[in-house]
């Protein structure tokens, strides 16, 4: 049925299976690898294409796992019967298992010394803001906008930087959403000092920048170049190396989004 | 079309007076009388970016100039990726700076010559934590990892990246002036492949797509473990050269507390390119790319070049339990004494 005679009006570049679905390319892509869940035709160039049929595909996956299901569990019963069916409900093993996963995660991610910080019985905190990420990851998997990953990678990333994660989560949260509120790029550099301040490292100017400084410009060419600072080897600097680089970039993203518009505005 | 000489004075200008408005203007032009933006991210802002550090480097900048300066390149960098179009149905690869390696606009130079040549591109940013890399190829379906070193202090860095995403089955591609100019680095650090610049890169990946590599040949840079015992011992080594280098370079015992820590550093520096050249067993590291830097730094900013030769003497002094490390240091003074002989 997948023949390279298919109307051209139902096939389509994989970027607007992405568009119609909400899942990104990467994602489709393992997707169909892992699971078989896409079957695409090849073009005499030997570009992939897909069909509204896969559209279906994806759609009902994401059905299952808005109602629970784990994006596996779904994707494999969705390829193997080989269309959109009505939605399951998910089995209670199904459940149990992605919770022991979820918690299982979150144990494998604590730094080395953090399973004996609370009392006996009391998960650590790591632990459970972890598993409350696995838990949204259910939802947020279903629909990945651009950099879903991303996202996800930064919140293990602060979720694994040990028992201050949640500040650190916190402080990540309100920088980001700052970020896209800035009108200027003063702004954005203004949050991302405020973030270092929290983080618990300072800033400095880099023209008085020592050993201790973080070579990264948090001014982006507004103003004097400003540079984070915090002692080696302090929990600061673990938080900063952890956290920073993205940070920067998500606010370099914002940065060059406000002077895009002011390049058409004016 | 080729970028002359005289445009890329033309840009260095711009960000010498730090007009972002000018240099954006310089570079749209240039896009608009048909040069491709590959050519001017290689032709232009690397190019101007080289001259950046070596007027950071000969003292005619500052360390905020040259900060400014790579925002403003970057700030044009990011106007250029507006124009790029993104191509469909294309695989996706993961660019990032290795652990610790801060100096992110050539990763980004790279990522965006790729994103040109058709390849869906995640960007890390600066330094990322190994680990995180290792658990971010697991997560996406990714089809290579492209690791960027700038400063040879940070293979190390660049060496737990490659196995981080090698250990996920994704074969990883390094780059950047930090692997030095040919292959013999990247395949001690066990990378997949090199490039010399972003479009080698783009090249070498697409061929890939024909014949994937085979993931992760092993390492044959780590002869043995002198360069990690080299990095444990390192605040120790820097203590006791300080003690070899107040007998040997009288002037220090006049040096204030913010000197004398400057001092600690350069020390640490000339460990960190030695722990570099063992780890890769590339001596070019230390004797052909460090040592003469380290002698334009110091004597462009008034010390004199002897301060060299002494500063390796106080560490070959305290090094017995580091051969490899004690026959490099002889082979930088040897060197450095038939340079002052010859010059």
């Amino acid at each position: 049925m997948h023949s390279q005679d298919e109307d051209p009006k139902t096939t389509m570049p994989i970027g607007e299976v992405s568009r119609r679905t909400g899942v990104t390319v990467p994602t489709l892509r393992a997707w169909e690898r892992r699971y078989g869940l896409l079957l695409p035709v090849r073009t005499a160039g030997g570009h992939r294409r897909y069909s509204d049929e896969d559209v279906q595909r994806v759609l009902a996956v994401l059905e299952l796992t808005g109602q629970g299901w784990g994006v596996g569990a779904a994707a494999r019963r969705v390829a193997s019967r080989g269309s959109a069916a009505a939605p399951a409900l998910p089995p209670a093993d199904e459940l149990r298992d992605r919770l022991w996963s979820a918690l299982d995660q979150a144990l494998r991610e604590l730094p080395p010394g953090t399973e004996a910080a609370g009392p006996p019985g009391d998960p650590p905190p790591t632990s459970r803001t972890e598993a409350s990420a696995g838990a949204l990851e259910v939802s947020g998997s279903s629909r990945q906008s651009a950099g879903a990953a991303t996202v996800r990678q930064r919140r293990r990333t602060a979720a694994a930087a040990g028992h201050q994660d949640l500040e650190l989560l916190q402080a990540i949260h309100e920088a980001t959403r700052g970020l896209l509120y800035i009108t200027s790029t003063r702004e954005a550099s203004e949050i991302l000092i405020a973030a270092v301040h929290r983080l618990g490292g300072s800033t400095i100017p880099a023209g008085q920048a020592d050993s201790w400084a973080l070579p990264i410009d948090l001014s982006f060419g507004e103003g004097e170049p400003v540079l984070p600072v915090a002692e080696p080897l302090s929990l600061a600097r673990m938080h900063l190396e952890q956290v920073l680089p993205g940070l920067v970039e998500d606010a370099r993203r914002a940065v060059q989004l406000l002077r895009r518009s002011e390049d058409l505005d004016g | 079309m080729q970028i002359t000489a005289a445009q890329v004075e033309r840009f260095v200008d711009a960000l010498a007076r730090r007009d972002r408005k000018a240099a954006v203007r310089q570079a749209l032009g240039l896009l608009e009388a048909g040069t491709p933006i590959q050519d001017i991210v290689q032709g232009l802002l690397a190019r101007s970016q080289a001259e950046v550090g070596r007027r950071w480097e000969t003292n005619q900048w500052s360390v905020a100039d040259e900060h400014a300066a790579t925002a403003i390149t970057d700030a044009v960098l990011g106007v250029l990726a507006w124009r790029i179009e993104a191509a469909e149905d294309q695989d996706h690869v993961v660019v990032t700076c290795a652990e610790g390696e801060w100096h992110s606009l050539p990763a980004r130079m790279a990522a965006e010559v790729l994103r040109l040549h058709g390849w869906e591109v995640t960007f890390l940013g600066a330094s990322t934590p190994a680990d995180h890399l290792r658990r971010f190829v697991a997560e996406v379906d990714t089809f290579g990892v492209v690791v960027s070193c700038s400063v040879p202090i940070f293979l190390g860095g660049a060496l737990r990246s490659v196995q981080a995403a090698q250990s996920a089955g994704v074969p990883v591609l390094v780059g950047g002036r930090g692997l030095g100019p040919d292959e013999l680095r990247a395949m001690r650090l066990g990378a997949d492949g090199w490039a010399p610049d972003p479009v080698a890169a783009a090249d070498l990946l697409g061929s890939w797509r024909q014949q994937a590599p085979a993931v992760g040949r092993r390492p044959a840079g780590m002869l043995d473990a002198e360069p990690l015992e080299l990095e444990a011992a390192r605040p120790e080594l820097v203590e006791a050269a300080m003690g070899e280098l107040f007998l040997r370079f009288p002037p220090l015992a006049g040096y204030s507390e913010a000197q004398l820590s400057r001092s600690r550093e350069d020390l640490g520096y000339i460990l960190q390119f030695l722990e570099a050249a063992l780890l890769t067993d590339d001596p070019r590291i230390f004797l052909d790319e460090f040592l003469p830097w380290l002698t334009r730094v110091l004597t462009s900013r008034g010390l004199p070049a002897a301060v060299v030769a002494v500063g390796l003497e106080a560490l070959g002094a305290v090094l017995h339990a580091f051969p490899r490390s004690r026959q490099l240091i002889a082979q930088g003074r040897q060197l450095a004494a038939d340079r002052a002989a010859n010059g």
